[in-house]
């Protein structure tokens, strides 16, 4: 059997005040694949992304990356082939410039000068931000932030990257390009968030957690227009699945009403 | 200074004539230089100091930078200069100068001398902020030997300050908005209470910036990319301008000018 | 408390550039051996921290951000000597250059009178008064004391540097008076808020506390070299006041030795014998008849030469342009120089298209 990118069994976690976390948590995600994790907020969506990357300590089970444990002793290996991406991009991008926060991970590396260049603006290419090498971080749009902490992590080459609510904080075209920029990608892929619409555009297959615990594992479309398995967990059938246009009951009695259904024909 | 103000002066240094590419550590060399050159001249020094006017006015005119930045900056700091040196022709009274049958005192000469002093010295740190940018201004520190963890101190400062203006701003505002147009100013017991709560937050960020280079291989070290080139354009920059400086420093110019001058009244 | 250049003489900005860039060099040598990578970001947040309270002004009339560095002796207590004095150094930079607080030479004056007293002393007398445990009472004395110290400490700074630069005439005594009384009541309400901060830190993050308390049992225990640092900083302060003192007199009441040699020069004008470069003696008899000093054009003025020599100003006048018609004239034609080179500069400045 090949070793699945990220394997995560019987994971759980308590925080320090006694709220349990994570109540046991399997599931695994195999080499290029593109997984969904949804749930409302509180579920432990978050922290399984800081388990996954040896920020916590489990308190019982153990997630492995690429076939290595997530310990102490494994964590500078592990770090090495799980790219991160965090809610907020400008805790990620804490050098002066573009281009010293795509270098740091490759200098962290042992990286010399001359080679970390090429690979820092081809990283940059990648993500059309090659003429913001030198910008300054705190310049940049939302938008460019997030592709520049992608950049930032891509460039040391990960086998498995964890995505933190990505899409946040975007407008529609920048979203639709970060979108477009994570499709595009060929490592196996855990994203946590709320944009359920971009989970469908992005994840065969969805993780649904709550309470710590994961209540549904399968086909995205499957789970998510199932309206009675999310809703009582704190979710709403994305629009794009609606068959029976449900929002045009919100719109009941406004102004609006009329309007919508003239358009919807 | 308000911070509008400073990040207007921030953006001018980001600019691309070909004072901002010169070498940092030329600018800032040069720049110390000159400065330590106005203030060495004696204390009723006037007119000398005149021709050094040139230094700033190159830098802005070659640098492209707005006159009004320079004038209104200087301006809105001369009142502290104003106020200590005011002193000068109150104590100073003993008559210095003779002109068509005007006595002034010591003390208004003295007084003038630290005026042209002082527009001198802040135009010039001024035109040096204003044509190289901040972590540009470290990275030729570093190259000049400054311990390096005095410069990645700087950067990550400079980094998040606009950040966290931000946060305390809107904190600000937030509580204003609660005061219902009562007098202006806090109570120190409400602004220690924000102080806390901005402090919290500070903290929780350098937390998460932490684990984000954590994330990407952090060691302790940090390492800082690219390397500085110093130019035979940088040498002439800061020798020419330093032998200049010394010439009119040691050499009466303006005094022969003047009797040159007079010579033809 | 920033100072600003004009009224720095270069030996007392050089000698405290010399003094604090020393006193960082030897922090940043002790952060290196205690290594802690958590501290990178946490100084440099802090440090732009600094700047966002200043967003949260308080009402204490006309002091605006130039009143004096808000927080330092916090950052003592919660980062210990070393780390603050970095990180109070970085802010009174960046402060100098974005927000034009204070000079660049007088960037040595500044991180003295600002880092030194409160992560050096200030920190030595709180953690006397505070002592190990978290009584309310005696946290915020201890606060408020160590926050008066170190901020009047700072105001002493300021004005023996300015005294020692001879550049104003302000009258030692009432400068002094003046600083220490202003600063008085700034530090009262720092002094309480310092607490304030503290207090509520420990009560909800203790380990917030933790790294400066860490340092400062260190420096307690006198561990690490911990009591080494006072004699040190002692003799770096008196290095500096000598330096500047001893300097400085003798500027003021002297030239410069090369401005003397100017003025011998200048004095030995038609004397071929005289040392220097014949090139100036060439011109000078090319120019008026004048030898030596510049006289005012009228005839029946009394010599300046014999007011001056009698001048409390000290035996030469400052040969220069101040006291006579040439140096006006000289003045106005060098303006007139400098606005045509201006002028000159603008027209070959390279001619780029607005960009963006």
């Amino acid at each position: 059997m090949t070793t699945a990118a990220i394997e995560v069994v019987d994971l759980a976690y308590s925080y320090p005040d006694g709220t349990e976390a994570l109540r046991g948590v399997s599931f695994s995600v195999a080499e290029g694949e593109a997984v969904g994790l949804v749930g409302p907020n509180g579920a432990g969506k978050s922290t399984i992304t800081w388990l996954l990357s040896g920020f916590l300590t489990p308190a019982r089970g153990r997630a492995v990356i690429e076939g290595r444990e997530v310990r102490k002793a494994t964590l500078a290996e592990v770090r090495r082939r799980l790219g991160v991406i965090f809610q907020n991009p400008d805790d990620q991008l804490f050098m002066p410039t573009l281009f010293d926060d795509v270098a740091f991970g490759l200098l962290n590396l042992g990286g010399d000068s001359a080679d970390v260049e090429p690979r820092v603006v081809a990283a940059l290419r990648r993500v059309g931000l090659e003429s913001e090498r030198n910008r300054f971080a705190g310049h940049l749009s939302a938008g460019q932030k997030r592709l520049a902490a992608l950049a930032a992590v891509l460039v040391v080459g990960p086998e498995v990257l964890v995505l933190d609510e990505p899409t946040s904080d975007l407008d529609p075209r920048a979203r639709r390009r970060f979108i477009e920029q994570t499709a595009a990608l060929s490592q196996a892929r855990l994203i946590a968030s709320h944009d359920l619409e971009m989970i469908l555009d992005l994840c065969p297959r969805v993780l649904l957690l709550d309470q710590g615990r994961v209540v549904a594992d399968g086909p995205s479309v499957e789970i998510l227009a199932d309206a009675s398995l999310i809703e009582p967990h704190g979710l709403e059938v994305p629009y794009s699945l609606r068959r029976d246009h449900k929002h045009r009951f919100r719109l009941h009695g406004t102004p609006h009403e009329a309007e919508h259904r003239k358009w919807e024909g | 200074m308000t911070i509008h103000s400073a990040r207007l002066l921030d953006q001018l240094g980001y600019g691309e004539t070909p004072i901002h590419r010169l070498d940092p550590r030329a600018k800032t060399l040069a720049t110390l230089g000159f400065i330590l050159i106005v203030v060495s001249f004696p204390k009723y020094d006037v007119a000398p100091l005149i021709p050094l006017a040139l230094y700033p006015l190159a830098f802005m005119i070659l640098g492209q930078i707005p006159p009004g930045v320079i004038l209104k900056r200087t301006l809105a700091v001369s009142p502290f200069a104003v106020l200590v040196g005011i002193f000068n022709p109150l104590f100073d009274t003993e008559p210095m100068v003779r002109i068509a049958g005007l006595s002034i005192s010591g003390g208004w000469v003295s007084f003038a001398s630290i005026l042209v002093r002082f527009v001198l010295t802040i135009s010039a740190a001024l035109a040096l902020v204003a044509t190289t940018s901040f972590p540009r201004i470290c990275q030729g520190l570093d190259a000049l030997k400054v311990p390096r963890a005095f410069i990645v101190q700087m950067l990550f400062l400079y980094r998040y300050l606009f950040v966290l203006v931000e946060e305390a701003l809107r904190l600000r505002r937030a509580r204003d908005l609660r005061r219902f147009g009562r007098r202006r100013g806090l109570r120190p017991r409400v602004a220690a209470s924000l102080i806390g709560v901005l402090f919290l937050r500070t903290y929780e960020r350098a937390e998460r910036v932490y684990l984000a280079m954590c994330a990407r291989g952090f060691d302790g070290h940090v390492r800082l990319a690219r390397r500085l080139r110093f130019g035979w354009r940088d040498a002439a920059f800061v020798t020419g301008t330093v032998a200049a400086c010394l010439i009119l420093r040691l050499v009466p110019v303006v005094h022969w000018l003047g009797r040159w001058g007079e010579s033809w009244l | 408390m920033h100072m600003a250049d004009a009224l720095l003489s270069p030996t007392v900005g050089g000698g405290f550039i010399a003094a604090s860039g020393g006193l960082l060099a030897y922090s940043a040598w002790r952060l290196g051996r205690e290594p802690d990578k958590r501290r990178v970001p946490l100084m440099g947040v802090l440090g732009a921290f600094v700047f966002a309270v200043m967003m949260i002004n308080f009402t204490i009339p006309g002091t605006g951000s130039s009143g004096h560095l808000v927080g330092g002796m916090l950052l003592a207590i919660l980062l210990g000597p070393y780390a603050a004095f970095l990180v109070i150094a970085s802010v009174l930079v960046v402060q100098s250059l974005f927000f034009l607080d204070g000079g660049i030479l007088a960037l040595g004056t500044n991180i003295f009178n600002m880092g030194v007293w409160p992560c050096f002393f200030g920190l030595l007398i709180y953690r006397a008064i505070a002592g190990r445990q978290s009584r309310a009472w005696r946290l915020w004395l201890a606060a408020v004391v160590s926050v008066v110290v170190s901020l009047e400490l700072g105001a002493v700074g300021v004005v023996l540097q300015t005294l020692l630069s001879h550049r104003t005439d302000l009258p030692f005594g009432r400068f002094l008076a003046l600083m220490a009384g202003i600063h008085l009541p700034i530090a009262l309400v720092e002094g309480v808020i310092t607490a304030t901060v503290v207090q509520y830190v420990r009560a909800l993050r203790p380990g917030a506390v933790g790294i400066g308390e860490r340092g400062m049992q260190a420096a307690a225990n006198g561990a690490v070299g911990g009591d080494r640092l006072v004699p040190v900083l002692i003799s770096f302060l008196g290095l500096a006041i000598l330096t500047g003192g001893v300097f400085a007199q003798f500027a003021s009441s002297h030239p410069d030795g090369l401005e003397w040699s100017l003025a011998q020069t200048q004095k030995g004008g038609t004397d071929p014998n005289a040392p220097p470069v014949p090139s100036w003696e060439r011109v000078q008899n090319r120019l008026a008849l004048m030898p030596n000093y510049d006289f005012p054009r009228g005839a029946n003025e009394p010599t300046p030469a014999a007011t001056e020599t009698q001048s409390p100003r000290g035996p030469w006048p400052e040969v220069r342009v101040g006291t006579s018609l040439a140096g006006i004239v000289g003045a106005v034609l060098t303006l007139a120089v400098v606005c045509v080179l201006a002028g000159a500069l603008y027209w070959i400045r390279p001619h780029r298209k607005a960009s963006l």
